[in-house]
């Protein structure tokens, strides 16, 4: 009978124990799952962030490639579309190193292009068009970006040609309008982004200064619109901490690249590199002559490039962005032109 | 007769099979992440050597097309061709020892390889291989040798050469 008590209270406290041991079982089985569950979600994790860094990385070749890719060739005109991205452009005064970023990703560097942009673009296409900057001898080939949602506004009320000149000169993918007075502007301001430019030719004809940010283009006196002159980013006075600020122009191709500038600090960024590599590319027109002119016999042809060599060539060196600058090489570069042609001409070999 | 001690041994023996399954479990989780990490190990290596491959095939397509080495003739840039004066301006530029901006310049174009230019026929006497630029990286690195057939105009003898444009890539693989 006693034997019988013991083994029912044994029974008993088995019984707790395996109700222990079941519960235990369910919490260790649970915390391991849990634990299971949360290496599998960070590898999903790990895994979606790979992918995006990898979409953003392709998303930047292949934009790097379409830019790069424009610097080959002049004057063309095309549009790249994309999923809605934004896009960040800078160009480093201090140490004129250009780079651009796409969402979040790392900055890519865009040392051998020279690109006019809007600093932040959020667009699902862009619109790209290129220029030759020639001075006497190709330098590099500019690239400007814009979007659908930028406007072009050209102010003009007296029929100006060099207004004329703006407009039919930028593709006719690009929007532009003309304005002519303040009521004009304001029809636009749907616009994301409005670009006003007005021109300073013989007399100031500008919208009201208060009330909009402006462009002033003022062709150096006696010079044509795409030789040289001042551009002026004009800010209204509201906004303290921009002043407006005059920078030189130097071609075609230069005055566009202010056109599709957002500011004066970035267009001087860019025409600084531009200037640079032009040294670059001057140094081998240089060399170049010096190796035909010893290689020529004595008579026109080297009298010719002997010229261009002791005064175009020589005096073209280590330019900077200032007026005398651009007056100066505007001089030059129209002289190689011209000698250019007469070797054409008489035969010769050319300056480059 | 069931006793203390069987119960006991029956729940250990519960306890040890769940942290068996649950061992398994992670061992057959972590051979088949090493699995998956090497395969992407390996896939993200091709991508890489395949883009540096392209990286140099770029640089070979590059050269040929600057304007500081190209024909041009009354506006026009000839296909395919290089002004051999231009070639010659480019290696002293390049290659000068006192002042590295040309070089510097270049170097964002060309990157790490050696661009020789080999005039072949006719006349081949002296001069007709031109080292123009030259990362010189060591010799451990791999190579890929891509050759472009060009003509080389000599615009002072007025004589047009056959040659090559050698474009030596250099990349770890």
């Amino acid at each position: 009978m006693k034997n019988v008590k013991n083994i029912i209270q044994r029974r008993k406290i088995c019984n707790r124990k395996g109700v222990i041991d079941v519960q235990f079982n369910w919490i260790f089985v649970m915390i391991a799952g849990f634990v299971i569950f949360l290496f599998i979600i960070s590898i999903v994790f790990a895994q979606k962030k790979n992918a995006d860094t990898q979409a953003g990385f392709t998303a930047i070749s292949q934009i790097t490639a379409l830019l790069q890719g424009k610097q080959q060739t002049p004057n063309v005109y095309s549009e790249i579309s994309l999923p809605r991205t934004n896009m960040n452009f800078k160009c480093d005064e201090s140490t004129e190193y250009f780079t651009f970023k796409i969402e979040n990703g790392e900055r890519t560097p865009l040392p051998t292009e020279i690109l006019f942009a809007p600093e932040d673009l959020s667009t699902n296409k862009i619109m790209v068009w290129s220029q030759a900057f020639d001075l006497g001898f190709p330098v590099n080939i500019f690239t400007y970006i814009t979007t659908a949602d930028s406007i072009i506004l050209i102010y003009n009320t007296t029929s100006s040609s060099d207004a004329a000149q703006v407009y039919n000169n930028l593709p006719s993918n690009v929007t532009k309008k003309y304005v002519s007075n303040d009521v004009d502007i304001a029809r636009y301001k749907g616009y994301a982004r409005t670009r006003i430019i007005c021109f300073a030719d013989t007399d100031v004809d500008c919208p009201t200064a208060a009330k909009y940010d402006y462009m002033i283009i003022t062709p150096s006196p006696g010079s044509g619109l795409y030789d040289y002159g001042n551009v002026t980013f004009h800010t209204k006075p509201v906004v303290i901490d921009k002043l407006s600020q005059t920078v030189p122009y130097i071609t075609k191709s230069g005055l566009y690249g202010a056109i599709f500038s957002d500011n004066p600090q970035y267009y001087n960024c860019q025409m600084s590199r531009a200037l640079k590599q032009f040294e670059v590319k001057r140094s081998l027109v240089d060399s170049r002559l010096t190796l035909i002119q010893d290689a020529l016999p004595d008579g026109d042809c080297k009298t010719t490039i002997n010229a261009s060599l002791d005064f175009e060539i020589y005096n073209m060196r280590n330019p900077s962005l200032n007026q005398d600058n651009m007056t100066s090489l505007n001089k030059n570069s129209k002289y190689l032109d011209t000698s250019n042609t007469n070797l054409i001409l008489d035969s010769c070999p050319k300056i480059y | 007769m069931i006793t203390s001690h069987s119960y006991n041994r029956r729940g250990q023996v519960q306890l040890g099979e769940t942290t068996a399954v649950i061992i398994i479990v992670i061992i057959l989780l972590v051979i088949g992440i090493v699995f998956w990490s090497n395969v992407s190990k390996s896939n993200v290596t091709t991508i890489i050597t395949q883009s540096q491959e392209l990286s140099v095939i770029e640089i070979a397509n590059i050269v040929p097309e600057l304007t500081e080495l190209k024909c041009y003739e009354s506006g026009v840039n000839k296909v395919k061709c290089l002004d051999w004066y231009k070639v010659l301006a480019m290696n002293e530029s390049i290659n000068n020892k006192d002042d590295k901006s040309a070089f510097l310049f270049y170097n964002d174009y060309f990157k790490n390889s050696k661009i020789t230019i080999v005039r072949i026929y006719p006349d081949v006497s002296e001069n007709q291989n031109i080292t123009i630029y030259d990362a010189k990286l060591d010799n451990t690195a791999k190579k890929l040798l891509i050759s472009i057939p060009v003509n080389i105009k000599d615009y002072v003898s007025q004589k047009t050469y056959y040659g090559t444009i050698i474009v030596e890539g250099y990349y770890n693989g």
